[in-house]
């Protein structure tokens, strides 16, 4: 499972803080720590951002909590979380990292989707036909 | 935005390293200001190629003299011909430590704390100098007008042989003390016919005026102020004298002199190192040139430390030997240099081994040599900087056709702290043999607001860098 801290280090290299192999600061875990809970606080209110059960959309404690979410979740968090640690780490604008993070929410928001089924009276499903003009079964 | 990167430069560690973090370790700048590529370039320092193994070790000190090179290792004294065969002559008493050597030509005198001993050139043959007023403890030799002057036996004077081109007759007589000031007279060099002396606290200047009964005397009121804190360190290169200075003062600068003045060559970086050496007084220095670098090279043996000034350029560096069994630096192996056969040779510290410095050999020996530089810090307003590449300019292609060099690596570490804490290495491959067109780029480099760059290389190929390319942008705050 990805844990907070898979993501965090995934966002802090999207936005050049760290490097390819180098691990991030303590302070600068704290801090990334802090803007992945103000969003995933502001997803918790939104219903299109909450996962089907079993899974469970939930604030971080620790980076090394794993993330109870499905795979889809991950490019939306990292790439969300990118464009949060912008402004965070005073990075100038990088339009890549905010068109794939409205991307990658779009596919989470279309994979909690449901459509609800469709409720018919009873009788259509025993052969008869439902009438548009009177409204009746006949 | 991608821009030049100062890359290349000298030693320099400050007593903060967010001021400055330079650090350049077995390579050396040349400057070309006709070249608008490459103004400032980082080459390699010479690889020991061994010539000649002496049975016994440390080698200890060496000069040139008709046909042959002689040379004292442990406590044997080896007559060496052009083709590197060494014939063992003679033993003196002591088997360490630093002996005094001079020569007039038919003669070479040993001097070691203990007593003196002559070698008679055309003869190939060592003697013990008997002469009951040869004063035995003297450490230091120089050769001038036909006289041998020594020095250093903790007083302040220093002695000059009886008779003309002849070492062995000493008279208790011919001394003459650096009375200028009460110290005492530890370093003796002659250069350009002048007699340097050298005391813990000052130093005089002496001139032959001819007189019949000794000739040395005290020129006019040349007296310098700051003496010499270890005598091993005198060494005369590029038209003058160079020391490391001591004086009522306090101690830990170099000095060249200019004229009679002494000019400070050291700066604040290696006079702080120096500062933090348990001791000074056992350092020691030899001169070379190679290919217009005239180099004055410090050795510290109890710090384990060898600094190189370059009067070419007037940068240090440092040199260093890496042990290859535990990867450990410590001071570099020469201990003394003669330039002979059209090489320049140099004896081991702790071995008897003889080798050459070649610019063409890519190790210590057979051991991997480290290079390293690190730059200064790069900032920008203090300023976060994001860096997305790096790319160090160098000549690429240079791997062996096989074994160990031929894919050369090219090793990376940055701080964004200003040098205290540093990020994992990285390495990046600088080509094949013939792969000229390789390049040492790195990738992803994170982020920071005082960046420091450091490249390694221990393959034993050629090492030439000439800057870097880096490619980041500024943050906002």
């Amino acid at each position: 499972m990805t844990t907070a801290g898979d993501i965090i280090n995934q966002a802090l290299k999207d936005v050049g803080v760290i490097g390819s192999g180098e691990a991030a600061s303590g302070e600068d875990v704290v801090d990334a720590l802090d803007a992945l809970n103000q969003m995933i606080g502001q997803w918790l209110v939104l219903p299109t951002f909450l996962p089907k059960p079993p899974f469970l959309l939930t604030l971080v404690t620790n980076p090394g909590d794993e993330l109870n979410l499905p795979p889809v979740y991950d490019s939306a968090l990292r790439y969300s979380l990118g464009e949060r640690l912008l402004t965070v780490f005073s990075r100038p604008n990088r339009p890549d990292i905010l068109a794939y993070a409205a991307q990658a929410r779009k596919v989470v928001k279309r994979s909690n989707l449901t459509i609800p089924d469709s409720v018919m009276p009873d009788p259509v499903l025993y052969g008869r036909r439902y009438s548009v003009y009177c409204d009746e079964v006949k | 935005m991608r821009t030049k990167l100062p890359f290349v430069g000298p030693s320099y560690q400050a007593r903060s390293l967010n001021a400055d973090a330079q650090r350049t370790l077995n390579c050396y700048v040349e400057l070309d200001n006709a070249s608008p590529r490459a103004p400032v370039a980082l080459y390699g320092t010479p690889g020991t190629v061994p010539r000649a193994t002496f049975p016994t070790g440390p080698v200890r000190a060496g000069v040139k003299e008709g046909a042959y090179t002689w040379w004292v290792a442990g406590s044997t004294v080896y007559r060496m011909d052009g083709s590197y065969q060494p014939l063992a002559i003679g033993q003196i008493a002591t088997g360490a430590g630093e002996v005094g050597i001079a020569s007039n030509g038919a003669q070479i005198l040993l001097v070691d704390g203990v007593g003196g001993w002559l070698i008679d050139v055309a003869a190939s043959a060592l003697t013990k100098i008997t002469d009951p007023e040869f004063p035995n403890g003297v450490t230091r030799a120089a050769y001038q007008d036909s006289f041998f002057l020594v020095a250093g036996d903790g007083t302040g004077k220093f002695y000059i042989n009886e008779k003309p081109n002849d070492g062995s007759q000493w008279n208790g007589l011919d001394f003459a003390s650096a009375e200028g000031s009460p110290d005492r007279t530890i370093g003796i060099i002659s250069d350009h016919r002048e007699v340097w002396l050298f005391g813990e606290l000052t130093a005089e200047v002496w001139s032959n005026t001819g007189n019949a009964d000794f000739p040395f005397q005290r020129s006019g009121n040349v007296f310098l102020e700051h003496g010499c804190g270890a005598a091993g360190t005198v060494a005369k290169a590029d038209n003058t004298v160079f020391w490391l200075g001591a004086d009522d003062k306090g101690a830990g600068i170099i000095w060249r002199a200019d004229g009679y003045t002494p000019l400070r060559i050291s700066t604040h970086a290696i006079e702080r190192a120096i500062a933090g050496y348990a001791r000074i007084d056992d350092a020691f220095a030899f001169t070379y040139q190679q290919e217009g670098h005239i180099f004055y090279v410090l050795t510290f043996p109890a710090a384990g430390a060898t600094w190189c000034y370059d009067a070419a350029t007037q940068l240090w560096h440092e040199r260093a030997w890496r042990n290859p069994d535990n990867g450990q630096l410590g001071r570099w192996r020469p201990n003394c240099h003669v330039f002979a056969n059209g090489e320049h040779l140099v004896g081991d510290f702790e071995t008897g081994g003889v080798y050459a410095l070649d610019l063409d050999a890519y190790t210590d020996a057979g051991a991997p040599i480290l290079r390293q530089r690190r730059t200064g810090s790069s900032e920008a307003l203090q300023q976060r900087m994001f860096f997305s590449s790096l790319q160090v300019d160098m000549e690429t292609g240079v791997g062996l056709d096989d074994g160990h060099g031929a894919a050369p690596l090219l090793m990376l570490r940055y701080s964004s702290d200003g040098g205290h804490t540093w990020s994992p290495e990285r390495v990046a491959s600088i080509g094949g043999a013939g792969q000229y067109g390789a390049r040492a780029k790195f990738n992803r480099l994170g982020s920071g607001r005082n960046r420091v760059w450091e490249i390694s290389m221990t393959d034993p190929v050629k090492f030439a860098v000439f800057g870097a390319v880096v490619d980041g942008e500024v943050g906002t705050a």
